[in-house]
């Protein structure tokens, strides 16, 4: 346990008196909602709203109120609401405001529609046949704000590709396959979506909304609405958990245009069916691997191809394909590479980020593959492993130079302290999985202002999802570049397109790195007009005033102690207040274009982190269940600037990562979501939560602020594939889908394939 | 109209007796501590102590609350109210430990803490981790809520471990 630590938003959280999406209120306000598909397919040919629309106080609207025929985040396929064609079950087709719930519930219900049922394709693999149904018939005439190669069901393909493969192959002495599945998971945030809209004076809107990206939102609303950002002033509520669920629109189109045709201002919040049925889960993913070794057992070529399938809308699924591209390698040295992701279309919920994407479906893939290589070649894993790592200087599949790479050092902390060497107990087993992953670039901006206490207030368009990432990383950062105690910085604005400039939004790792930068820039500023004022207050040189605890004074002279609440005053009388802005954005990670095709939007890792986990594991070979027994994480984190905080980012994406490998799956019949409650879609309890041991290595960012790498997602993709690993370890048996649940663990030991299962 | 005794205070309400609980709580009486996660009682963020035991208001009607008395995180602090049973301490272990992130869960996991501590002095953390099982916790790990409580029982600073 790390020393305890101060985190500026705790004392409303724990009293109870911050306000989520789920607390909004406005005088007058109604509530909204969604009236949904119920077959996965088909063809709209009857919306009746008259019935809903006679009851009193109710607002009707459909696909036809809405300017924008289609929006997207890569590619503009999806309508606000289905007008002519449904593309997956619970697909919105109208919304209705009311005065009450009773009322919504009513108006809902009296709205008709008739779909006629067609053919749907519901698997990713299915939907790569020629003869299968296109999703989206018209799929090359859509307008795109990224380039994607796209063809039948494919709606991006991702290839990086090093060296060559194919003469690789060619010359391997053995070559070793395997193909890897994981099913979707949903982010599983406890506040589901909500947001208030209200028509703002003037004509515009303002939107407060529990989101991850404000300013995201806000640049969606103004192309579904077709209206100017500047008339839009999106405010992220406090955020009861997101994990990359709450990146863009889902309710606040519909909040703003009901709130138009309404008169009155309209919240709107996700039940939690609706949220497990039409939100944007991870990715179901189909993995194939193989590689080529030489005689001297070294991996000479790998060749990946992994299928994501992004549901009926792209979504941000585009973006994510060359994210998992990049992790062909695993962080190993492989001169030879081939990879390709496929994002595809299918009739089913539309996918999209989940913490980490696309991490743990190829960690799963990679380092199960190199057991199984191990296993074949009749080597050590972790020899294996060992021979294979990046070295200082090596050279990546997109033909970025690594620095200083700290996995050995995590591989040797996570072996250690698993015990990897000693007898195993009879049951259980330890698994090994190694990773690299990225801290997500971006601007960037802060304004840092010094008040009339004495105290900081920070204001940026940055947004604070729980993480801890502003108000403990951001807080931490500014309190010592000026000698204040945390206690004395205040986040006064955050997350707010009306306060802040632009910012990327919360996600891909990336809050403390790029806003840090820009508070230290700011603070920076600060301290300069800090001294100027200092030695005119003090009659003294810039050069000989210090600036600690909260005071400055001469050096060497006790006497001239002057208190930062004096100095302010002082200075917002003589020059004005003491205020500075700055902005960022991290310098470009060179890689090879050689190597990195145009249509990956995601061409290198920036800042790269290293990782290993170790786990053990007890199988129960009579009931198939599956109990982590004790969890190791070694995680470079760059500099620990708050290592309580950094211990919680890890101890909470495990767990997420426990539950996608052993029990969490999303069950589609048909293509539509069967497990809608909590209970059916079983997240962790706390029965469930392990010991969890952290070990911070600190391998510092050239770029980072004070070093720091992104620490926020890396937790969650390594757990799937060191339990996979582990329980391979226990029982003898590779399990190649996730999750493992307690049927597909006896399945494989009892069926046929136990044992002598081949690739 | 009807009587309803929250943290220590009567307060009338004119809701009918098989409106859920958190619905009166936060619509009509505007408390909105208690947190709808799921309105279907598995995540545990509306949890509220009626007579110091935690019940899921999303599901609990009215008129079942009528005669008990209600506490919530935002209007007790546990000093001189037994319902609240050391709700000020486990606040504060709770911000000391890291045990909050996001906070949805927050709120109910501090009133499922106060009950749990008031049945046993010294919890082991097996039986932290059963008396929490009905509260869903997305963002920790649940390893620091445990370690907050722990530094209850044991008397001792959470994170000075």
């Amino acid at each position: 346990m790390g020393e305890s630590f101060h985190r500026s938003d705790v004392l409303g959280k724990v009293t109870g008196q911050v306000v989520y999406g789920v607390d909004l209120h406005a005088a007058h306000m109604l509530v909204g909602g969604v009236v949904r598909a119920a077959v996965p397919c088909g063809r709209i040919t009857r919306v009746d709203t008259s019935a809903a629309e006679e009851m009193p106080g109710v607002t009707v609207l459909t696909a036809a109120d809405f300017p924008a025929p289609t929006y997207g985040m890569v590619i503009d396929d999806q309508p606000p609401l289905a007008g002519q064609w449904v593309r997956f079950s619970a697909e919105p087709i109208a919304v209705v405001a009311a005065p009450d719930h009773p009322t919504l519930r009513a108006a809902i219900a009296a709205v008709v529609v008739d779909i006629e049922p067609t053919a749907g394709v519901f698997d990713p693999e299915a939907a790569l046949e020629p003869t299968s149904p296109r999703v989206h018939p018209h799929l090359r005439d859509y307008r795109v704000s990224f380039p994607t190669e796209r063809d039948g069901n494919v709606c991006a393909r991702s290839i990086v590709t090093s060296g060559d493969v194919d003469v690789a192959f060619a010359q391997a002495s053995v070559v070793v396959e395997g193909r890897y599945t994981t099913a979707r998971v949903h982010q599983g945030y406890i506040e589901p979506r909500a947001c208030l809209a209200e028509v703002a004076p003037g004509g515009g809107f303002h939107v407060t909304t529990s989101t991850q990206n404000p300013f995201g939102v806000r640049g969606t609303l103004s192309k579904i609405l077709d209206m100017p950002e500047s008339q839009i002033r999106v405010t992220a509520s406090t955020v009861g958990g997101g994990f990359g669920g709450k990146l863009d629109v889902t309710l606040e189109h519909f909040a703003c245009l009901l709130a138009r045709a309404s008169g009155r201002p309209v919240k709107m919040v996700n039940s939690r069916a609706e949220e497990l049925a039409a939100a944007n889960p991870r990715e179901n993913s189909v993995v194939s691997i193989r590689s080529a070794l030489g005689e001297d057992g070294r991996i000479i070529g790998r060749e990946v191809l992994c299928l994501l399938d992004a549901g009926a809308y792209a979504h941000d699924t585009p973006f994510l394909t060359s994210v998992a591209s990049l992790q062909a390698t695993g962080p190993y040295r492989i001169d030879n590479v081939r990879s390709t992701t496929l994002a595809i279309y299918t009739n089913t919920q539309p996918t999209g980020a989940y913490r980490g994407p696309t991490g743990p479906q190829m960690v799963l893939a990679v380092e199960a593959h190199m057991d199984e290589i191990a296993g074949q070649i009749g080597e050590d894993p972790m020899a294996l492993r060992r021979r294979h790592l990046f070295r200082d200087g090596d050279v990546a599949l997109n033909g970025q130079v690594i620095n200083s790479p700290s996995i050995e050092e995590c591989l040797d902390l996570a072996l250690a302290a698993i015990g990897y060497d000693d007898p195993r107990e009879p049951g259980h087993g330890i698994g090994i999985s190694c990773a690299w992953w990225t801290t997500t670039a971006g601007p960037a901006a802060a304004t840092a202002r010094l008040e009339n206490d004495g105290t900081l207030a920070i204001i940026t368009g940055a947004t604070e999802i729980g993480s801890g990432a502003l108000a403990t990383g951001v807080v931490h950062l500014a309190a010592s570049s000026l000698g204040l105690a945390p206690e004395s910085v205040h986040l006064v604005s955050t997350g707010d397109t009306g306060t802040g400039a632009f910012d990327f939004g919360a996600q891909g790792s990336r809050t403390t790195f790029n806003v840090g930068n820009a508070v230290l820039d700011a603070c920076d500023q600060v301290r300069l007009q800090v001294m100027t004022e200092a030695a005119t207050l003090l009659e003294a040189d810039p050069d000989d005033i210090e600036l600690i605890d909260g005071a400055v004074g001469v050096r060497g002279v006790p006497s001239s102690r002057t208190s930062l609440s004096d100095l302010a005053r002082s200075a917002r009388d003589r020059t004005g207040p003491i205020h500075a802005a700055a902005r960022y954005v991290a310098p470009a990670t060179p890689f090879d274009l050689s190597c990195v095709g145009p249509n990956n939007f995601y061409p290198a890792f920036n800042s790269p982190s290293f990782h290993c986990h170790a786990v053990e594991v007890a199988v129960n070979e009579e009931t198939g269940q599956v109990d982590v027994v004790r969890y190791v994480v070694a995680q470079d984190v760059g500099r620990a600037l708050v290592p309580p905080a950094i211990e919680g980012q890890i101890q909470g994406g495990v767990l997420q990562g426990i539950g996608m490998a052993l029990y969490e799956e999303q069950l589609l019949a048909d293509g539509a979501v069967s497990n809608t409650t909590l209970d059916s879609y079983r997240m962790p309890t706390s029965m469930e939560a392990p010991d969890i041991l952290c070990l911070l290595v600190e391998c510092p960012s050239e770029h980072g602020p004070q070093g720091a790498k992104g620490v926020g997602e890396p937790p969650i993709i390594l757990p799937v594939a060191a339990i996979v690993n582990a329980v391979a370890d226990a029982t003898g048996v590779v399990i190649r889908d996730v999750p493992l649940t307690p049927e597909r663990v006896l399945d494989h030991l009892r069926g046929p394939r136990a044992r002598t299962e081949g690739p | 109209m009807s009587r309803l005794l929250l943290n220590g205070r009567a307060v009338e309400v004119t809701s009918n007796a098989v409106t859920p609980l958190l619905d009166v709580l936060r619509e009509e009486l505007g408390d909105t501590s208690p947190k709808p996660g799921c309105l279907e009682g598995r995540c545990g963020a509306c949890t509220v102590l009626l007579d110091g035991e935690p019940v899921l208001s999303c599901l609990l009607p009215l008129g079942r609350a009528l005669d008990g008395q209600i506490t919530t995180v935002r209007g007790s602090t546990g000093e001189g109210d037994p319902a609240g049973h050391r709700l000020n301490e486990i606040k504060a272990a709770f911000a000391r430990a890291g045990a909050v992130q996001c906070g949805i869960c927050t709120p109910g996991m501090i009133l499922a803490t106060s009950a749990l501590v008031s049945e046993r002095d010294r919890p082991t953390r097996a039986e932290i981790q059963e008396g929490l099982v009905n509260n869903l916790c997305r963002c920790t790990g649940y390893a620091k809520i445990l370690d907050a409580v722990e530094s209850l029982a044991e008397g001792k600073q959470p994170g000075h471990g």
